[in-house]
């Protein structure tokens, strides 16, 4: 009888080897599960920020010229110090004009006003710019040359609870030329 | 019966030695299989991510490539950037040829239609253009064996019918000439100029567009013209026929061809720029109403 079963001590030793293993199993998986929230939560932000971006700089490269930014009206952006601002307006070749802007009341968002009608270029209910981190700068080599448009800008998850594996924020910026721009 | 005792007791033994190996390799190939088909779909995850910020980096290098190509005017060779992307241009601009397709191939809009310069755009001093004024007459070329259809009104495989308006004569005095071309006369009220149909299709430019309808221009002293397709867009090619003068249609503008390359991704970015268009009032032309 005594061969056939096991002691009292191997049953004890068997059931903590099999927790401790157990436990570890599970704090892969839980690390896992909380990485595919984090990766969710940056994808959210960079798909957002990349349209964004696509968008603004599809819409300089075809634009004429730079009409103003941040309200004050610009002829040329080949003085000493560029022009900056947190909006800018682009006339197009049809002589409508586009204005960007992030310069709204917080919670900040990144709008597109098109003849009055203002769209917002990212899903507001997830992300939000960061305070400050918005930019539009206008550079030129000279006044013949075509304007170089520097756009920077930081996106942060919006979320209700702010949780190290929810956040998330990502740095965009780009440089882009008026590959139609005409001095005349 | 002492011998009998023995016998038996030793056999449990014997099995239960056996057994732990059957379990704890039956318990691996379970434990193998789960993880090993999570490690395989990480993996495929892992590349296709691995992919995507490649073709990313290569398009933004192909894009910065055109940039430069637009401010140096040049071709540029294989350049590299920090971040393991690379790009590669081929700036074609300022060429003057015989044989001409308009915008590289892509069909020229309906109702919009294209600029044909005849004489020089000057692109440091505009205001020095219109020099070199070519004379002579030339082939225009339009249609595909697609569009077919003779009907009127508008469609995708409506027989594309072209109107042409060209400015010609002295830079301070010019006159305009207008040609209208159309394959199927039921359709249109006026009088048309001749209509070739090509059969078989001709391709004027070897590796381009081949086309289905030719008719002929002619003019002295050209300036700059404008083709219009109607009822559908149309590619459109043009030869000298005989031969211009002073020789070769005058280039028509620039075309960049940019290759970014990051990893193992190529991505190609292809920008035509052509001259400033004439403003429309420069080419009064009656609209054919449909």
């Amino acid at each position: 009888m005594n061969i056939r079963g096991f002691s009292e001590i191997e049953l004890i030793v068997v059931a903590g080897l099999i927790v401790i293993i157990s436990g570890l199993i599970a704090g892969t998986l839980y690390s896992s599960f909380q990485g595919s929230a984090k990766s969710s939560a940056t994808n959210v932000v960079s798909q957002n920020g990349n349209q964004a971006l696509s968008l603004i700089s599809g819409t300089i490269v075809s634009s004429t010229s730079v009409t103003e930014i941040d309200g004050t009206p610009i002829t040329d952006c080949s003085v000493p110090t560029p022009p900056s601002g947190q909006s800018i307006s682009l006339l197009q070749s049809d002589g409508s004009i586009i204005i960007f802007a992030c310069n709204n009341p917080p919670p900040i968002t990144l709008t597109k006003n098109e003849g009055g009608i203002v769209t917002n270029l990212i899903d507001d209910t997830k992300v939000k710019v960061e305070p400050l981190s918005c930019s539009f700068t206008c550079r030129q080599v000279d006044q013949y040359s075509s304007p170089i448009i520097d756009i920077v800008f930081t996106l942060t998850q919006k979320s209700s609870t702010p949780s190290v594996q929810d956040s998330a924020s990502s740095n965009f910026s780009t440089s882009v030329s008026l590959r139609n721009y005409n001095p005349f | 019966m002492c011998s009998l005792h023995y016998n038996s007791s030793s056999k449990p033994k014997k099995l239960q030695g056996g057994q732990i190996l059957l379990i704890v390799v039956l318990t691996m190939v379970v434990a193998l299989t789960v993880g090993l088909s999570i490690a395989s779909r990480i993996v495929t995850e892992l590349r296709l991510s691995k992919q995507n910020e490649e073709s990313q980096r290569a398009f933004q290098a192909a894009e910065a490539g055109i940039q430069r190509s637009l401010t140096d005017k040049a071709t540029i060779g294989l350049t590299p950037f920090s971040n393991n992307s690379s790009f590669e241009t081929t700036f074609i601009g300022g060429t003057s040829a015989n044989a001409i397709i308009i915008d590289d191939g892509l069909p020229v809009d309906q109702t919009t239609g294209a600029d044909v310069w005849l004489s020089v755009y000057d692109e440091s001093v505009p205001a020095n253009s219109f020099t070199n004024q070519r004379s002579g007459s030339a082939f225009v070329y339009w249609g595909e064996a697609s569009q077919n259809d003779c009907s009127s009104g508008v469609g995708a495989t409506k027989v594309p019918a072209i109107e042409v308006a060209l400015i010609e004569g002295p830079k301070a005095a010019p006159t305009i000439k207008k040609y209208l071309f159309d394959s199927c006369p039921s359709r249109t009220l006026g009088t048309l100029d001749l209509t070739t149909t090509l059969s078989p299709s001709v391709t004027p430019v070897a590796g381009g567009p081949s086309f289905v309808y030719r008719g002929t221009i002619s003019f002295t002293d050209g300036l700059v013209m404008k083709v219009i397709p109607i009822y559908n867009s149309s590619k459109i090619g043009l030869v000298g026929n005989p031969a211009l003068v002073p020789p070769n249609f005058p280039s028509q503008g620039t075309s960049i061809v940019s290759t970014g390359i990051s990893g193992d991704t190529v991505r190609k970015v292809t920008f035509i720029k052509s001259y400033p268009q004439l403003p429309l009032e420069a080419f009064p032309y009656s609209i054919i109403s449909q």
